[in-house]
């Protein structure tokens, strides 16, 4: 006789098997789960990430993610076209200036946005106090990027010409030592290095007002997505993200605590800098604007060599964002 | 627990849940007012956001002053409404946040482009910091379009937790206002429901304590006193049981006397009376055999008179005796009167009944009655007759059967004759 001819046994058994079923299948769909790599830059903007990532969001989703901090939106977007990284992250205007020379990438969403992250810094004894005393300095920044339209922005309304000043395509984590070695003049830098050259204790600051000039957005890019299961992951990444930026909403204090942990940064820097930052997700009109508008100028301007602006509709990709928050999109 | 602790319960319990109802209600007027405040607010932004849009769109117009002083009363506005906005949530708090920033940015490029006047710069740089303008309150638009839609859903996710709050708080209301009527009534009724048993049951003549299903303190009182009672009763009852024995007895025997013959310890007449409508109409109802048989002592008187009345009583008695002794235990004898004796015989037609008078009247020859060592024949005359469809009632058939006796003096004593 065997144990199947007790019925309290068989239902045990069967009990058992239940209650495991759904623990096995877990195990089974996460040794089956997508890879991916992000390219997150490394700053405060991508907090997001790093929330979700202590928090565990992606490892509920349906993708194993793997976080690679990159130095700068720019350097996240050339790891994503050339196919060393799934996703990353890049303001608008790495979007909109690359925009005009490929369109093999996408945009899936705004995440971030912030109206004081991009700043114009000198040394004090350097005597500049507005745009016109930039003629003729040698001025540090990332070409290609938020901070040559924030600069270029800049010079526009005290009616200088780009073209006057010295520009120096310098690294983000390098900008500082220019400074301090008195290579440049001026640096357009971003956070976290802009407090950092602020409160570098070698030099002496100064912090040209340029705040709310220029709202700067970062959005989750890839490349195009052309497989069901490109999308599915970018639909994945997106709900941790979104997971995530509820939880900045309702716990403001402990989002800042997992942002200083894992950048390294001082507290007083985040509490600083944290109003400054909107983490939504959106996918909207407004992005669209500001990338055509960014692309003219840079076309105007003469920072590129280009003529015609591209069709914006074609580098949005809002399906993964729409199946996760469809408020959120306002393109159409 | 008393009843009227459990009274005070149910007070106390119907009261917190109408006290629940009224908070919830209370909960639910707040929450409707701050998504009322909350709509006002989205709408007002939205309202001033689409007034900015529409000023700034005319880009010669902005360079007016005029124009500029609209578009700067108007952001004045937007300023104020957001600097009271009403309570949001984390969510719609970030959009509103959102807001703020963009309107402050919106500020400072209007700022911007109202220095041109005195530094007109190139047309490309107005061009473009009027468009950042637009986008900065396209941005807003947006926001406050995101901001409605979020209050919207809040709003309807609000007033199903509220229905659902509210439906709930009935129902557990309802079901506890139920179960509190059920369980009074259900106290009520098995207490109540014991005390009529037991009353049924003294009527009845049992007196058992009633148990008490459900503890109330209340009914614990009025069922002691119950029990108290019943035992009380319990006890003067059972005296008047016993008087009520004896009298029975008495009476019982006060009837035997009434319907014997002292002499002969037979039915007497008033008990033959009793006893022959009955068989007369049993007989009747059934179409079944009667008959009567109507004896007397023959030559009785010289009895009396040649050896005393006590000798001519003695003489009755032997005759009662041997009458009995020849008949069925369904027979009736009774002394009729005097020296006259009247058997009823159910069950038994004419033939059958002068067998059982001939039968009489051979066991009277065959024990004679001595005394004093004299032997005294006996003999008896008799008189039968059988139910007929001329006979009305019982009377009749003795009188029949009388008629029958008396012919057999006629003819000669110790005869039977029949009617």
């Amino acid at each position: 006789m065997t144990i199947f001819h007790y019925p309290f046994l068989r239902l045990s058994l069967l009990t058992v098997v239940c209650l495991l079923l759904p623990a096995c299948q877990e195990n089974i769909e996460s040794s089956d789960k997508i890879s991916i790599k992000i390219s997150v830059s490394k700053t405060p903007l991508s907090a997001p990430f790093f929330i979700a990532q202590e928090m565990k969001y992606f490892e509920k989703s349906c993708v194993k993610v793997t976080l690679d901090k990159t130095i700068g939106g720019k350097q996240s977007f050339e790891k994503v076209v050339n196919g060393q990284a799934d996703f990353g992250t890049s303001s608008d205007s790495v979007i909109a200036f690359n925009s005009l020379n490929r369109n093999d990438f996408v945009t899936l969403t705004t995440f971030v946005q912030s109206d004081n992250d991009v700043k114009i810094i000198t040394l004090d004894d350097n005597n500049i106090h507005t745009s016109k005393d930039l003629v003729g300095k040698r001025i540090g920044v990332v070409k290609g990027a938020a901070g040559e339209y924030l600069l270029s922005t800049y010079l526009a309304i005290g009616g200088v010409d780009i073209n006057e000043v010295v520009i120096q395509d310098i690294a983000p984590d390098k900008l500082q030592q220019a400074l301090v070695e008195k290579e440049v003049e001026v640096i357009v830098s971003w956070e976290p290095y802009a407090y950092q050259s602020i409160h570098n204790s070698e030099i002496k600051t100064k912090l040209l007002n340029t705040k709310n000039l220029y709202t700067l957005s970062f959005n989750l890019i890839s490349q195009r997505l052309n497989t069901q299961s490109q999308s599915n992951s970018a639909k994945c990444i997106i709900d941790a993200l979104h997971k995530a930026i509820n939880y900045i909403a309702a716990e403001p204090t402990n989002s800042q605590n997992i942002l200083i942990k894992h950048l390294e940064l001082d507290q007083a820097f985040i509490k600083w800098l944290w109003p400054d930052y909107i983490f939504k997700l959106s996918l909207n009109r407004t992005l669209m604007m500001s990338l055509e508008s960014q692309a003219q100028w840079a076309i105007n301007t003469g920072m590129v060599q280009k003529r015609n602006i591209p069709d914006y509709n074609k580098i949005m990709d809002p399906r993964p964002l729409e199946q996760i928050d469809r408020k959120a999109i306002t393109i159409k | 627990m008393s009843l009227s602790q459990r009274l005070f319960m149910f007070t106390i319990g119907s009261t917190l849940l109408v006290l629940f109802v009224i908070a919830s209600l209370f909960i639910s007027s707040r929450e409707v007012n701050l998504a009322l405040q909350r709509f006002d607010y989205v709408q007002r932004v939205g309202i001033l956001a689409d007034h900015l849009s529409q000023n700034i769109n005319n880009q010669t117009e902005l360079v007016g002053k005029k124009s500029r002083k609209q578009w700067l009363s108007e952001y004045k506005k937007l300023s104020e409404i957001l600097s009271s906005v009403p309570l949001l949530s984390p969510e719609m708090k970030t959009q509103h946040n959102s807001i703020v920033s963009k309107n402050q940015s919106m500020f400072i490029l209007f700022n911007h482009i109202s220095t041109f006047d005195k530094h007109p710069p190139t047309s490309q740089v107005k061009k473009h910091l009027t468009e950042r303008l637009l986008i900065q309150i396209e941005s807003i638009r947006e926001d406050s379009q995101q901001l409605s839609t979020i209050v919207r859903e809040d709003t309807h996710q609000m007033i199903k937790h509220q229905i659902s709050l509210t439906i709930f708080v009935i129902t557990i209301g309802t079901l506890g206002l139920i179960w509190g009527l059920y369980n009074f009534n259900r106290i009520f009724k098995l207490s109540i429901n014991g005390m009529l048993r037991g009353i049924a049951e003294i009527n009845a003549g049992t007196y058992r304590k009633i148990k008490q299903v459900e503890q109330s303190n209340e009914f614990s009182f009025v069922i002691d006193k119950f029990n108290d009672m019943s035992e009380q009763l319990q006890k003067t009852t059972i005296s008047r049981d016993s008087l009520q024995k004896i009298v029975d007895e008495r009476t019982k025997a006060l009837v035997l006397l009434s319907n014997t013959d002292q002499l002969t310890n037979l039915a007497n007449r008033r008990a033959l009376f009793e006893r022959g409508p009955i068989e007369f109409a049993r007989s009747r109802r059934y179409s079944d055999s009667l008959s009567v048989l109507l004896l007397d002592c023959d030559l009785f008187k010289n009895v009396n008179d040649n050896y005393g009345h006590l000798i001519g009583d003695q003489v009755l008695q032997h005759l009662s005796k041997v009458c009995q002794q020849q008949m069925r235990e369904i027979d009736f004898i009774a002394r009729y009167g005097g020296e006259e004796f009247i058997i009823i015989l159910p069950h038994c037609d004419l033939k059958s009944a002068l067998t059982h008078a001939k039968r009489i009247q051979q066991a009277l020859h065959d024990n004679k009655f001595i005394t004093n060592e004299q032997c005294i024949d006996i003999t008896v005359s008799i008189g039968i007759t059988s139910i007929k469809e001329c006979h009305q009632t019982f009377d009749e058939m003795v009188n029949d059967a009388d008629k029958a006796m008396y012919t057999a003096k006629v003819n000669g004593r110790n005869r039977i004759e029949t009617a």
